[in-house]
């Protein structure tokens, strides 16, 4: 069931353009001229099968703004600038594996996260994590963060090395480490592992625990172009709180006005023909969700 | 269309100034945001729009260093640029990434109450009268392991790095027919890429080692690696704590507390490269 949802999400999520100053008619279409001098495009352009010919007039069917489907969401594109999109890109797609053989694709909680902590989590980690996990949840919209008192209710647990072994696929030599499973782009489980016995600093300890929770909120791959600080860099050395690009990443990340759970080679082709649209006031680029994305 | 040329002008600026940074090397490895609010006016090289501020990107440059004199030993200097940096910096002259690392807080050292009692005292005693008075690196004895940044604990388990029967332990047995100079201790230690030292633990299994000035010579040995993360020198005097085949004294080598010193002249917030280091130390411009 999941998967055949997934594959409809990513061939729904679409991008599209509407013209302000096209006047469509009932059906959605303009003459070829209006279309062409808004658009710039010159009849080359146009494949022939997408022409209508009615009478003596040659007619191009505008989408945005018949509805593409009683299943879509459209929300206008988010525009950010080049620098931040391209820093968006070096986080967001980690490769999942070296062999290149599946694409770099974003991934994300759709379903919220209910965050369990096993019994021998010190009560300073629990809380430590706990509040900053619930500053995110609140200022990233459809992030759902929760905590949970019953194993049976969550779907992220943290523990600690050395005690019962909650996800036995994890590196058994990492001192500090998370393992998720997704299906599609949709993370819907996962673990984070710290060992106490290494991580002896409760300061610290809370530090890391901090870092790499952060990285399972998207499967992000941490850059060294950032300063240690940011919770987007390598560094165990982060701050204590977001800081306004890293919370404005993680914002888009979640946003949709853009095409969630897509390939990068898919957001950076979308990238560049929204850009197309940015600065053209009497159009307007879209993005069209399958309604089961916002569905809980 | 006035305002687009004012913008262009602002970027075409911009970039000149990031070209001449670059140029420079002064500068450290990564990108550097800052609230425009605080933003040192007249310097960036690219603006970074958010939705609820404006970032202007200001790599910082190292400043210079004010108090060159320390550099001047030559035979210090070439020894410190030898174990501080990495050897392929070292072979190629290369802009090797690999930063100074440091402990940038106070040293706080946890020793287990399971080691003996006369070691630990031993331990303490050589700390106190080697490394008191460094300047910028300030190191304290706690009894709070959770707020140590470096943990000596006692194990029966083996932490061995080089195992017995393998070819490395037969060839490194070769040379050092007591023992290797870490057998039965072994740290667990990291840092981040702007050359911060964070928290390390050392196991040692003093079962096995079973004489305290063993376990005391491998600690204190230990120890010095964490505060400078030098390289060793295959071939130094065995009073040298840098060389392997360090043996104990009760007061370090003149040379490896000098050192120290020049390691922890400055406090560098990023650590610079080999190449950085050599440009902003060198004493020809006095």
């Amino acid at each position: 069931m999941m998967s055949k949802r997934i594959l409809l999400l990513i061939f729904t999520c679409i991008s599209f353009v509407g013209f302000a100053q096209l006047r469509p008619d009932s059906e959605g279409l303009v003459s070829i001229q209006d279309f062409m001098e808004e658009t710039k495009m010159t009849k080359k352009m146009i494949p022939d099968s997408a022409l209508i010919i009615r009478g003596n007039d040659t007619l191009i069917k505008i989408s945005g703004f018949t509805p593409l489907s009683e299943d879509l969401i459209s929300v206008p594109y988010d525009f950010r600038s080049r620098q931040f999109t391209d820093l968006y890109t070096t986080v967001a797609f980690k490769d999942p594996n070296v062999k290149d053989t599946v694409p770099a694709r974003m991934r994300y909680w759709k379903d919220g996260m209910r965050i369990y902590f096993a019994d021998e989590v010190e009560r300073s980690d629990v809380k430590g994590l706990t509040n900053f996990a619930q500053v995110i949840s609140s200022k990233v919209d459809s992030l759902d963060i929760s905590v949970v008192n019953k194993l049976e209710d969550a779907n992220y647990v943290v523990y600690y090395k050395d005690h019962y072994d909650f996800e036995p696929r994890m590196n058994t030599n990492n001192f500090l480490d998370y393992y998720l499973y997704w299906k599609g782009a949709y993370i819907n489980k996962g673990f984070l592992r710290v060992s106490k016995e290494r991580y002896f600093n409760d300061a610290e300890r809370l530090k890391l625990l901090k870092a790499y929770f952060f990285r399972t909120l998207g499967y992000f791959e941490p850059t060294r172009e950032l300063g240690c600080g940011s919770y987007f860099s390598t560094c165990s050395d982060v701050s204590e709180s977001l800081s306004q690009l890293d919370l404005e990443l993680l914002q888009y990340h979640y946003s949709y006005g853009v095409c969630k759970g897509v390939t990068q080679k898919t957001y950076l082709e979308q990238l560049e023909r929204a850009e197309e649209y940015r600065n053209k006031p009497r159009s307007k680029f879209f993005v069209s969700h399958h309604k089961s994305i916002f569905q809980k | 269309m006035i305002g687009k040329l004012r913008v262009g002008l602002l970027v075409t600026a911009l970039s000149l100034g990031w070209f001449s940074a670059a140029q420079d090397l002064n500068v450290e490895l990564f990108k550097n945001f800052v609230s425009i609010e605080h933003a040192q006016k007249g310097v960036g090289y690219e603006i970074l729009p958010l939705e609820n501020d404006t970032l202007i990107r200001q790599d910082r440059f190292y400043a210079k260093v004010q108090s060159k004199s320390i550099y001047k030993n030559d035979t210090v200097y070439r020894e410190y640029l030898k174990l501080a940096f990495s050897d392929a910096a070292l072979r190629k002259n290369i802009n090797s990434s690999v930063p100074i690392v440091q402990w940038k807080q106070r040293v706080n050292v946890y020793l287990d109450d399971k080691l003996p009692s006369t070691l630990s005292r031993s331990f303490k005693r050589f700390v106190k009268k080697n490394f008191d008075n460094i300047a910028n690196l300030e190191i304290q004895f706690t009894n709070h392991k959770d707020r140590a940044v470096i943990a000596f604990m006692n194990t029966s388990d083996s932490v061995y790095e080089i195992k017995p029967g393998t070819k490395s332990y037969e060839r490194y047995l070769k040379d050092y027919p007591d023992g290797l100079p870490f057998d039965h201790i072994k740290s667990n230690q990291s840092s981040d890429y702007n050359g911060t030292r964070n928290s390390a633990l050392v196991k040692i299994n003093y079962g096995a080692i079973a004489k305290e000035e063993v376990a005391l010579e491998k600690m204190v040995h230990m120890f010095y690696l964490l505060l400078t993360a030098f390289r060793l020198a295959a071939d130094g005097a065995p009073s040298r704590l840098a060389a392997y085949g360090y043996s104990y004294q009760e007061i370090a080598d003149p040379m490896d507390i000098a050192l120290l010193q020049m390691h922890y002249h400055i406090l560098w917030q990023t650590g610079p490269n080999y190449r950085e280091f050599k440009k902003l130390t060198s004493t020809n411009d006095e």
